[in-house]
């Protein structure tokens, strides 16, 4: 009887040994490296679209796609460890640069962009008027209800630098209490589309990764499509920066390294965002 | 209005406007920054709150897109609630986590005064963070200082509109109403003054009144004096004139002369009368007059005043008839003197004013109770009477009815004026009824106290008179009516006749009916047949029987007394009709012997025969205890004069003396003397009596105070009856009979020398009231020369009492002077100085009812007038001594 309990004790830790061990190979197997990714809002769904091809490509690895935190945002999450890169819609500043990586990724064209069906062109010198004088009217007769974002907001400030005499406009247009300021991308998408007769400025990467029902607004003649930012001809972009820690995780690394790979630049073109290392491309600080 | 009349309420209304002023400044100004800042904080904290849920709910939406990383999103939250913060005040807005982590900080820290506010941030229903908000308020102190600047300035304006402005308007209507009352006191000033100076004149001029009243007084008093003094100065020298020209008279002279001397003498009565009028009338007017109440005889005192009339009436041919009823009360309290001189006043107008018919004085009484009686005078004549404006003027001083009066009648016109008031000072009023032409009626009614005394009946008189059959012949019926009343009274037997024919008639038909009348009382003057004639028939034939004859005469009997008595008659009266002379001829004619029908009438005419028997009680020896030499005197006299042998003693201790030392049958006893009155002596004398086993001798008490007390008084102390003072020899001759019968050697023929002569005359009233010169009259009767000596022994011994009197009074004496005017009381009255005795009496009185030395010093002054006009009359008498009490009796 003796033996016979002996064996079954047996046949039951073996069994209870072998079944622990499948579990936890099971369970090792399923661990894959996942990168803690997020900053500015438009960036979010390219990451989702990076996060595909990189799963893809690279089994075991993954993105996590934390929401819109803006560029700021990202970069201090970046800082204090709760992201693993982040995507910047600016260059680091000198405090952050003594603690961070900076790379600069891709850029993609600056868009204005109207919930009006049919724009026209619009001469440059002629944006800032759409901002400053709320007379102005599309042709016709529509009202432009313009779509503010917040005064250090990285768009807001790249709409001042792109279109000469904006930055003033805008100013002046936040003294009109009707005049809506999305909080960020997202919320500039939705500001824009539900406004008839709208005018925000959208990178051209939210604009196809998103689909809002938004229009772009011809800037003396030329469409910013990928094309013409990379002919040269639409010289109004936004560039994108990847921001990692100085000992950046090898999640991150491999992520960084499908980037650059032609993977990587294929997903980035696809999100109308054309790829630091493309020579054509004309950059625009 | 005075401000300070608000001051009652308890804060003068300045303070309080200051105050309400000063309150709603303070108010406006402090009320409305504090609700001004009250309202702003409000605004500014619901507008921060506002703003703090927006940007709350702001960041909600923020974290909402990314709740586990939205702390790093901290520049889109600032950015967020920066939005739209176009803020005029400084804010800071914190956001914190639920850690209290500061997550954003917008803005720059606040200073003080801020404004804080707090928003919870959730997601999903779990707060996440905390969004704080706060705001300066210094923009809102800034604008609540301005307000405060701008609500002070408008607590400026309240205060200048709630107090400044009152009371500028309060002070110019205070200025207004002190101008109004400075107006009003500079007008009370002026009222005061001319208050002030309306006061000054009426002082002065109720100085000048007072001083003029003053003045008026004086003069009225120096008046009065002058008057009373004049009139005593007067009066002296015109009783000279008067007693000189009697004595005048009485020389030879020839009828010229004689005519004079009736002018000169007639002249010298009526001016009397004048000043004694004026003398009283001043006395009443300056309110000096007072009258002397004491008990009198009544009808004592009103027929004397009809009997001075008597003369005058005669005079004239009128007849002047009393009726006092029996029934009237005899003695009561009164002033005689005045009620007298009020009688003779109007009787003498009666008279005066009358030139046929008569004057009829009736008086009655009616008793309001036990000791109170009305008694009423009437005096009605037959005069020339007035019309009613001639009556109105009567009672004015100084006017007669008719200016042609005076000069026809004579007169002062103060006759009815003293009249007047002296009715009024005895409570009384005086009426007038007059027809002109027929007469005047004058009446009044006085109250006055009835005496408990009565007078002692007449019971011999009665007893004499009664069921006498007597026949009174008169024309006028009031005559008749009285000679009736008094006789039937006495219960004699009345009939009467208004003629002598009709008398005659009368007594023949009595006679031959066998009921003949005892005693015919007829009249002098009879129509047809006159008295005389009537009693000669009577005499000459039997058929009328033989009554007594008593002629009743209105006339002056002086030269008819031999025709009376040649033709008959057993007596004779004078109108007006005393009763009690009546009574006393009436009984001494109905005790006297029946007449033959030869009898000469001076078998009744006894009154100087008579004086010759008197001597009934000779060898009886009488003790006369007396202090007064006059009334030591008197008894002297009348004893002496009724046979007696007399031992005079001057007290009551040499009384007992002549007592032990010798017997007698009867002792006089004086009640008031010094050492020792009658009554202590008496009582010793009995004692004696007792001791010595000695038979009691009478004593006779002899007092002024005639009353039944002090009848009682002198019985008690031993005595055995009472003899009034003054008495008459008649009323000493029948004590004496009553206690010494035995001693009597012949029946009394006093009773027919009972005076009957008029005691006055009547243009002497005003002397009358103060001396009666018949009391002197009826003492001459008794024997020639007593008066005369009565008269030199009382001027020679009284002005010793006067002297004591006044000595008393000094010496405030109350002892000594009642001595003095008990003595004098009584002197005077035996010598007739009757006002004087009232007045000796009244202050003896004074004297013992402890009455003031002022007012004793007063009475004693008119003791004195009184006794200097007593004494002026005496010296008439006692020069030529006799002659002129014969003549004037």
């Amino acid at each position: 009887m003796f033996q016979r309990m002996d064996r079954r004790a047996f046949v039951c830790l073996a069994t209870v040994f072998a079944l622990s061990s499948i579990m936890l190979t099971a369970s090792l197997a399923r661990a894959e490296t996942v990168v803690r990714v997020g900053g500015t809002g438009s960036a979010t769904e390219l990451f989702n679209k990076l996060n595909e091809a990189f799963k893809a490509s690279h089994p075991g690895h993954s993105l996590s796609v934390m929401p819109s935190l803006g560029s700021t945002g990202g970069i201090l999450a970046v800082r204090d460890g709760a992201l693993d890169l982040s995507i910047a819609a600016r260059h680091l500043k000198p405090e952050e640069a003594a603690q961070l990586n900076e790379a600069s990724l891709a850029k993609t064209p600056f868009l204005l962009v109207t919930s009006y069906r049919d724009p026209k062109s619009v001469a440059l010198d002629g944006i800032a008027k759409f901002y400053a004088d709320p007379q102005v009217k599309w042709d016709d007769g529509t009202p432009i209800n313009v779509v503010l974002r917040p005064r250090n907001e990285s768009d807001n400030l790249l709409i001042g630098r792109l279109f000469p005499g904006v930055a003033d406009a805008i100013e002046k247009a936040r003294q009109r209490p009707e005049i809506p300021v999305a909080i960020n991308d997202q919320d500039n998408a939705n500001l824009a589309t539900k406004l008839s007769g709208s005018l925000a400025g959208m990178s051209l990467m939210q604009l196809i990764l998103e689909r809002p029902d938004l229009r772009a607004i011809p800037i003396d003649g030329r469409t910013g499509t990928l094309s013409e930012l990379e002919s040269g001809r639409y010289p109004f972009a936004r560039e994108l920066f990847l921001v990692t820690s100085k000992t950046p995780s090898p999640g991150v690394e491999t992520f960084v390294a499908f980037l650059k790979s032609s993977k990587g630049i294929e997903v980035l073109r696809a999100a109308g965002c054309l790829p630091t290392s493309t020579e054509a491309t004309r950059v625009t600080q | 209005m005075n401000v300070k009349s608000h001051e009652a309420s308890g804060m003068p209304i300045r303070t309080l406007l200051r105050r309400l002023g000063i309150t709603a400044a303070i108010l406006v100004a402090l009320l409305s920054p504090l609700v001004y800042w009250h309202q702003r904080v409000a605004a500014e904290t619901e507008a921060l709150e506002f703003k703090a849920h927006l940007n709350a709910g702001r960041i909600a939406r923020l974290i909402f897109t990314s709740d586990q990383m939205w702390r790093y999103q901290a520049v889109r939250i600032s950015e967020l609630i920066d939005l739209g913060t176009a803020q005029v005040a400084p804010i800071q807005q914190v956001v914190r986590d639920m850690k209290g982590e500061s997550i954003v900080t917008v803005g720059q820290p606040i200073s003080w005064p801020s404004l804080a506010v707090t928003a919870p941030v959730s997601v999903r229903g779990t707060q996440v963070a905390e969004l704080r908000l706060e705001t300066s308020l210094q923009p809102t102190a800034l604008a609540t200082s301005y307000v405060l600047v701008l609500s002070a300035l408008l607590g400026i304006g309240c205060l200048w509109v709630l107090s400044w402005f009152p009371l500028q308007v309060l002070d110019e209507t205070l200025g207004e109403l002190e101008q109004a009352e400075q107006e009003a006191r500079t007008a009370n000033e002026e009222l005061r003054v001319l208050n002030a100076n309306l006061e000054r004149v009426v002082e002065e001029r109720t100085a000048a009144a007072e001083e003029a009243a003053e003045e008026a007084r004086v003069a009225n008093k120096v008046k009065s004096a002058f008057l009373a003094s004049m009139s005593h100065e007067i009066r002296t020298p015109m009783n000279g004139v008067l007693g000189m020209a009697d004595l005048l008279g009485r020389t030879e002279l020839n009828d010229h002369q004689r005519r004079l001397l009736s002018t000169i003498d007639q002249s010298a009565r009526t001016l009397l009368l004048i000043i004694n009028d004026i003398l009283d009338h001043s006395r009443i007017e300056a309110g000096k007059l007072e009258l002397d109440i004491h008990e009198f005889d009544l009808r004592e005192c009103v027929e004397s005043a009809v009997e001075l009339m008597s003369e005058e009436a005669a005079r004239k041919s009128i007849e002047i008839s009393l009726l006092m009823p029996p029934s009237l009360p005899r003695f009561v309290f009164g002033d005689p003197g005045r009620l007298r001189q009020v009688l003779v006043n109007i009787i003498g107008n009666a008279v005066k004013f009358t030139s046929r018919g008569g004057v009829i004085i009736r008086v009655g009484a009616q008793t309001r109770d036990d000791a109170t009686a009305e008694l009423r005078f009437s005096i009605a004549d037959t005069g020339i009477g007035m019309d009613e404006k001639t009556q109105a003027l009567l009672f004015k001083p100084f006017s007669q009815g008719d200016s042609t009066i005076s000069r026809r009648f004579g007169g002062t016109g103060l006759g009815l004026t003293i009249a007047n008031d002296l009715i009024a000072l005895m409570r009384g009023e005086l009426r007038l009824e007059s027809q002109l032409g027929k007469g005047t009626t004058v009446s009044f009614a006085i109250p006055l106290d009835v005496s408990a005394n009565v007078p002692a009946p007449r019971e011999d008189c009665v007893h004499v008179i009664e069921g006498r059959r007597v026949l009174v012949v008169d024309d006028r019926e009031i005559n008749r009516e009285i000679l009736v009343c008094y006789l039937r009274d006495c219960r004699a037997s009345v009939d009467s006749a208004s003629s002598g024919e009709e008398a005659l008639s009368l007594l023949r038909q009595r006679e031959a009916e066998g009921r003949p009348f005892e005693l015919v009382v007829l009249d002098m003057v009879l129509p047809g047949v006159n008295g005389i004639e009537v009693a000669r028939r009577i005499r000459s034939d039997s058929a009328f029987g033989s009554p007594r004859l008593l002629l009743v005469t209105s006339m002056n009997w002086h030269g008819d007394q031999s025709l009376a008595r040649s033709v008959g008659f057993n007596g004779y009266l004078n109108k007006p009709i005393r009763r009690d002379d009546l009574l006393a001829n009436v009984r001494a004619c109905l005790k006297a012997p029946a007449p033959s029908q030869s009898q000469d009438l001076s078998a009744g005419d006894g009154q100087r025969a008579v004086a010759k028997s008197l001597r009934r009680f000779d060898g009886v020896r009488v003790l006369i205890a007396e202090d007064n030499p006059v009334n030591q005197a008197v008894a002297q006299e009348y004893c002496s004069t009724l046979g007696c042998q007399v031992v005079v003693a001057e007290d009551g201790v040499r009384a007992l003396t002549a007592f032990e030392r010798g017997a007698y049958d009867v002792v006089l006893m004086d009640c008031q003397m010094p050492e020792m009155d009658g009554y202590a002596a008496c009582r010793r004398i009995r004692e004696i009596e007792h001791v010595k086993e000695i038979a009691r001798v009478p004593v006779i008490a002899v007092t002024a105070n005639a009353y039944a007390s002090d009848r009682a008084t002198c019985l008690a102390a031993g005595m055995d009856d009472f003899l009034p003072k003054p008495f008459t020899i008649a009323q000493l001759e029948a004590v004496l009979a009553k206690w010494l019968p035995d001693k009597v050697l012949a029946p009394s023929s006093i009773s027919l020398v009972i005076p009957t002569q008029s005691k006055g005359d009547a243009a002497e009233a005003g002397e009358a009231l103060d001396f009666d010169p018949q009391v002197l009259a009826e003492v001459e009767q008794q024997q020639a020369g007593m008066a005369a000596r009565f008269a030199e022994l009382f001027l020679a011994t009284a002005p010793k009492s006067i002297e004591q009197i006044r000595n008393g009074l000094s010496e405030e004496s109350r002892d000594k002077v009642r001595s003095a005017a008990h003595s004098l009381k009584s002197a005077c009255a035996y010598i007739g100085a009757m006002q004087a005795s009232r007045l000796a009496a009244s202050l003896e009185r004074m004297a013992n009812e402890s009455t003031s030395i002022e007012d004793m010093l007063h009475k004693a002054s008119q003791l004195e007038h009184a006794f200097d006009r007593a004494a002026m009359e005496l010296k008439l008498i006692t020069v030529p001594a006799g002659e002129c009490i014969t003549k004037r009796a």
